[in-house]
């Protein structure tokens, strides 16, 4: 609403104010090439992502590449360091005086200069990153998928490009269409990678130009509204068209007869469609987190020469005992996993039920609850947080300022995750098994409790670790709901940044790198446990 | 248009005399005899027991202030500034006066933005308020967001540092200057003036930050071509520099050596330093600019006797030392000794010239400024 006042929508605040000046605003140079930007970023990176992300996919599911458990992990591992780690991690790998890949390339003496400060240098952050959306998204498509269907081509003499262009791939199309629309829309809502590469060369994408005219004096927050809602626009349209590209066709492939997924041998191609995923996890994992490292555990990340980043000497663990022994760093783990494991559980029951009421209920208007779940799908983070402030302050509720507006900020920002994974796991139990014992004569709560719910329970669990997981990282919504007491990892990160500590932001960086890991880590193997 | 003019003869004491004259008076203290029981045993530091809070001998707070001030037990400072220096101010002030300091700490905007919700919707949870633009803080004032109190060191203030009777302050000056990173510049080669930002063997290799970082910002770039060169803007567009968020990423990038030279804070580059990064700071030939930073009590706050007692120590000898030699900055008390940084002193009046502007001409025409800029820096706000 604030996009369409000239003052905010605080209470008391004119409402009768109304101006379509904001929306003018945005068509000054700047703020269009912001969207302009957006547009390419999110196109370009989205086409990396699919690239990736279909052909780790494919190798890891159909073929016979070697190595096949390494090829599944780089599929997923990246998903551990978030946009802003990445941003980080590459802005000191591929800067373009000092990039670490830019030493390199000087002491071989080949005359080229990486510049990941450019929109090109944003595409590939943000494409590594989001790679494995689209990868599991894919794979699990591609392993559903009846093999017959593949094996009639090949005895109508297909090769094998003509087996996968004309049937495997228009078999996995709503996968395909659905992660492309995922990563489009994460990417043109993405705050932290542009914000951290387009800063030094002037680039803007919508989300960074927003917190520029909230942060900078004078304030705009009209007008970084009004940005807020073009790009809501622009996802709403693009996710109306991928519900009209999905639904005019059926794409039911998944039969439920027994099958082994057919195997697709690459011969010669074995070891260099290895390589393509081994490249691919050295940039993504494996370079960045050295280049965290250097500026981790080295007194101070000047380097100029080759050797000065491979010598053992000057290593210390000063730093990582200043973070781990802060009370800053404290507080904000402890923030962090109290918001997450709130939001997860809370977020998990909310979710549970609107999706027991969509597709188990008979509730009058229960394909609506199905919409409101789906519909911050739609609203960028940064928007959300500004949103939650200026809704939520005004309440007599004392939430604001304490950990309370997060879990409910994020458990309606990742309503769309928890929803579909609630969904998922309640349309795997058949709706007999429960009637059965509401026939038996048990009351529908009882037999809700004692049937479905046990068989969902592992269901409950993998959607309440989703929660986790995304709550942990989240930062764009973060950013305008934390106050010094309430900071989050992802806060402490980017305050070190923007305050000229990049050796620290490093630090924190691969410490919560590496939480982000064992929770997913232990998090499977509850999982598996609990799935027995 | 005299834009600036270099700050006046303030008599910076060094050091030592500083530490010689504390404890002298921290002697007379004891000798004057009522705060001999239980009172605290730093020597610099005599917290009067019963009625009045006394630092260095001087009357930080009254009676009635400082008991309403021990009930209430602590404040909730608002502030722009650093989060690192305004932990180690809490600090110091939480052992000198027992009171404790939340400090809530946000860049200006969202700041700005916080109090006016919290106002509207009738919270007041700021005790104290303090940030370097002066233009936003007058905004607060006519708000009714900041409300005057006169400070117990009112007299010792020059007119310049206290505004509207007391509505606010300005309580410390920090200074702008030129840095470089020592392994890809070495001494001799350093520049020595700003005008030796303009030479083009940096182009390319020069950055600096946003005027819209700040108050900060546009103290500098005034004074660069207000004092320096007419025509500073556009050559040091000809030098194509780095334009970057604020000092932060400046500091960041200069650590790297991803430019050569940069204008910094030395304030904010020694914790960096401390840790060993090749990166200086040198006294430009034209001298240090200054800027400010505003200080206000706010409206309705939950501590207002704490929050007196915290504006009162900000201002008092005892508080405008510890921001010298402590955090680096200039203290507006002509009594106060000059500041340190990293073991070495910034120079005073007398060695250097400390540049301030004229804060009510900056406050006219800081749009149009950073409105041309921009354009002369061919950089899109």
């Amino acid at each position: 609403m604030a996009s369409f006042l000239d003052v905010l929508p605080r209470p008391g605040a004119d409402l009768t104010r109304a101006t379509l000046d904001n929306y003018a605003a945005i068509l000054t140079s700047t703020n269009f090439s912001a969207l302009r930007n957006s547009l390419i970023i999110a196109t370009g990176g989205t086409a990396l992502s699919m690239g990736l992300g279909c052909a780790l996919a494919l190798l890891a599911a159909r073929t016979d590449v070697p190595l096949k458990p390494i090829v599944q992990i780089a599929g997923i591992v990246p998903l551990f360091m978030t946009s802003l780690v990445g941003a980080l991690a590459w802005a000191s790998l591929a800067s373009p005086r000092q990039g670490y890949l830019n030493i390199l390339l000087r002491e071989f003496g080949i005359p080229a200069t990486l510049n990941v400060y450019s929109l090109g240098g944003i595409v590939f952050v943000l494409g590594l990153y989001y790679t494995p959306y689209v990868y599991l998204f894919v794979h699990s498509a591609l392993v559903l998928i009846d093999p017959e269907h593949e094996d009639a081509g090949v005895v109508h003499g297909a090769s094998l490009v003509g087996v996968l262009r004309r049937i495997t791939f228009p078999l996995v199309t709503p996968a395909i269409i659905g992660s492309a629309l995922l990563t489009f829309v994460l990417m043109i809502e993405n705050f932290s990678v542009p914000q951290v590469l387009g800063a030094p060369a002037r680039l803007y994408a919508l989300p960074s130009r927003m917190f520029r005219l909230m942060n900078t004096s004078p304030t705009q927050p009209n007008v970084a509204a009004a940005m807020g809602i073009v790009l809501m626009v622009i996802m709403v349209a693009l996710i109306w068209g991928q519900r009209r590209i999905i639904t005019r066709r059926q794409y039911t492939t998944v039969t439920g007869k027994g099958f082994r997924p057919r195997r697709i041998a690459l011969g010669k191609w074995r070891w260099p469609a290895f390589g393509l995923v081994a490249v691919y996890l050295l940039l993504s994992v494996i370079m960045p987190v050295f280049a965290l490292g250097q500026n981790a555990f080295r007194p101070f990340a000047y380097a100029d020469r080759l050797g000065d980043l491979l010598t053992l000497e000057h290593l210390t663990l000063s730093k990582v005992t200043t973070v781990l022994q802060s009370g800053t760093f404290e507080l904000s783990l402890r923030n962090s996993f109290t918001i997450g494991i709130a939001a997860a559980v809370l977020g998990a029951v909310l979710h549970m039920t609107m999706s027991y009421a969509v597709y188990r209920s008979k509730i009058r208007g229960r394909q609506a609850i199905e919409y409101v779940a789906m519909a911050p799908l739609a609203i960028p983070a940064l928007l959300m947080g500004m949103g939650y402030l200026w809704t939520w302050l005004p309440l007599p509720l004392p939430i604001y300022g304490t950990i309370t507006i997060f879990v409910l900020a994020y458990i309606s920002r990742f309503m769309p995750q928890g929803f579909r994974g609630a969904s998922a796991s309640i349309l795997s139990v058949h709706k007999d098994l429960e009637e059965s014992a509401f026939l038996s004569g048990a009351s529908r709560l009882r037999a809700t409790l004692y049937v479905t719910v046990p068989l969902i329970r592992s269901g409950v669990v993998a959607t309440m670790l989703l929660l986790l997981m995304l709550s942990m990282r989240e930062l764009s919504a973060a950013l305008f709901l934390f106050t010094t007491d309430t900071r989050v990892l992802s806060i402490v990160i980017y305050d070190y940044w923007e305050s000229g500590r990049f050796d620290m932001a490093a630090t924190v960086s691969l410490i919560y790198s590496a939480i982000l890991l064992v929770v997913a880590l232990v998090g499977r193997k509850w999982l598996s446990v609990g799935g027995q | 248009m005299e834009m600036f003019k270099p700050l006046g003869p303030r008599a910076f004491r060094s050091t030592s005399t500083m530490m010689a004259i504390m404890m002298v008076l921290a002697l007379v203290a004891v000798a004057c005899g009522d705060s001999g029981d239980g009172s605290t045993s730093d020597a610099a530091a005599e917290v009067g027991s019963g009625d009045e809070l006394i630092l260095d001998g001087e009357v930080v707070a009254d009676a009635d202030t400082w008991e309403g001030a021990q009930e209430e037990g602590g404040l909730t400072l608002y502030t722009g500034w650093g989060a690192d220096n305004e932990a180690v101010f809490a600090e110091e002030f939480e052992e000198d006066t027992g009171l404790t300091v939340e400090v809530v700490r946000l860049p200006a905007g969202r700041l700005l933005e916080r109090i006016a919700s919290e106002r509207a919707a009738d919270i007041y949870a700021g005790d104290v308020f303090r940030m370097g633009e002066q233009a936003l803080i007058i905004d607060l004032v006519e708000e009714g967001a900041i409300i005057p109190h006169r400070v117990s060191s009112w007299d010792e203030l020059a007119d310049e540092y206290r505004f509207d009777d007391g509505t606010y302050y300005n309580w410390m000056q920090s200074a702008y200057s030129v840095g470089y990173n020592s392994r890809r510049v070495n001494a001799e080669e350093a520049p020595t003036s700003w005008e030796d930002l303009l030479d083009p063997k940096w182009r390319g290799d020069l950055a600096i930050p946003d005027i819209a970082a700040g108050g900060s910002t546009l103290a500098l770039y005034q004074f660069v071509r207000e004092e320096v060169a007419p025509d500073y803007w556009e050559r040091l567009a000809e030098n194509e520099p780095l334009i970057l968020g604020g000092s932060g990423p400046v500091t960041e990038e200069l650590a790297r050596g991803e430019v050569a030279v940069a204008m910094v804070l030395p304030g904010s580059i020694s914790p960096t330093m401390a840790e060993g990064a090749p990166i200086d700071w040198i006294v430009p030939e034209e001298g240090l600019v200054l800027y400010e930073n505003f200080m206000g009590l706010m409206d309705r706050g939950p501590n207002p006797n704490a929050a007196k007692v915290f504006m009162n120590y900000v201002l008092s000898l005892r508080g405008q030392g510890m921001l010298a030699q402590r955090l680096g900055v200039y203290p507006v008390r002509e009594d106060a000794p000059a500041p340190v940084i990293l073991d070495r002193q910034l120079p005073g009046p007398t060695e250097a010239t400390l540049w301030v502007q004229d804060l009510e001409k900056t406050l006219q025409i800081r749009d149009d400024l950073s409105e041309e800029w921009y354009e002369v820096l061919d950089f899109s706000p």
